[in-house]
């Protein structure tokens, strides 16, 4: 008896506060039609509601809340997410809504990579001839072939030249 | 079904990444440049200004720049770049030392051979070799682009 009397109180302090769903809505209302006491208790707790509402609401209007949601954040701790989390943040919409197109295109990144590469490294290089820093360059032994003779030697601005001629 | 995809782009990515040299033996990228010397006046290639500096005492008066050659060689491997007139090059990558300097074997036929150690961007020049038709000699710039 004590249970069905609490799940009537709990029934009617939801309707007093609204959360009902339609149906059950119907049905209360169809109940407190003919249950005097019942609908004197949920015109109390209505009463009792707004009393509370406005009474938390002037409360809170004497308090500044400026900076309030900052002031929280900044007392959290920074978090690092861990490298796969990062990963799939970076790349989750790409990898989720089109990873096939992804892997293509990644593909055709690579074989580009790969056909361009000669070009690219062609392009870099050193275009002015006879230039160079001795210590990168190391003759290890010399030999003269038929009737040549060698010469070698380092310009004043280090280049290294082995100078062949045949000989007299 | 999502593991297998995931290890389909991990693999792509992968290979667009790493380069390709790490994979296989180690590869030594070889700039050749030919010059021409001659001793008749004639205008010489901006490139080439330190040339006509350096050689002026040897009477040349005029480099002309005939080809430039980029070649990649394997490890062990050798790669023939034609020079001018008869003359050919030989380039041996021998080894790849510990310090990344690149061992290479630089011969002309029936006229030298020389082993050099080259750092990145450390150049040589193999100079004199005469052309027959008697139109000036071969100054031939050797330098190390890349080895790993």
């Amino acid at each position: 008896m004590m249970d069905v009397r609490s799940d009537r109180d709990l029934l009617l302090t939801a309707f007093a506060d609204g959360e009902l769903d339609e149906a059950e809505r119907a049905e209360v209302e169809a109940l407190l039609a003919a249950d005097a006491e019942g609908a004197l208790r949920v015109a109390d707790d209505r009463a009792l509601s707004s009393l509370l509402r406005a009474s938390l609401e002037e409360a809170a209007d004497v308090v500044d809340f400026t900076g309030f949601a900052d002031a929280v954040l900044a007392r959290l701790p920074a978090a690092r997410p861990p490298l796969g989390a990062r990963l799939r943040a970076l790349f989750g919409t790409v990898f989720g809504q089109r990873p096939f197109q992804f892997a293509l295109g990644a593909a055709a990144a690579a074989a580009i990579a790969v056909v361009a590469s000669p070009y690219l490294r062609s392009h870099e290089r050193p275009r002015m001839l006879l230039a160079g820093d001795p210590s990168l360059t190391q003759v290890l032994d010399l030999d003269a072939l038929g009737d040549h003779e060698t010469m070698l030697f380092k310009t004043s601005g280090g280049a290294t030249i082995i100078f062949v001629q045949e000989s007299p | 079904m999502k593991f297998v995809r995931t290890l389909a782009v991990a693999a792509v990515l992968a290979g667009a990444l790493v380069p390709g040299a790490a994979l296989g033996a180690p590869k030594a990228t070889v700039a050749v440049d030919v010059v021409l010397a001659s001793k008749e006046p004639g205008e010489t290639d901006p490139r080439l200004a330190k040339f006509r500096m350096q050689f002026a005492d040897f009477a040349y008066k005029s480099f002309k720049l005939l080809g430039s050659r980029l070649i990649t060689v394997e490890e062990k491997e050798s790669a023939r770049v034609d020079l001018a007139g008869e003359h050919k090059l030989d380039v041996t990558f021998t080894k790849l030392d510990a310090k990344g300097r690149a061992r290479l074997k630089l011969s002309v036929p029936g006229v030298l051979q020389t082993n050099v150690s080259l750092a990145r961007d450390g150049s040589v020049v193999v100079g004199g070799p005469a052309l027959k038709s008697g139109n000036g000699v071969l100054f031939v710039p050797v330098t190390l682009v890349e080895a790993r």
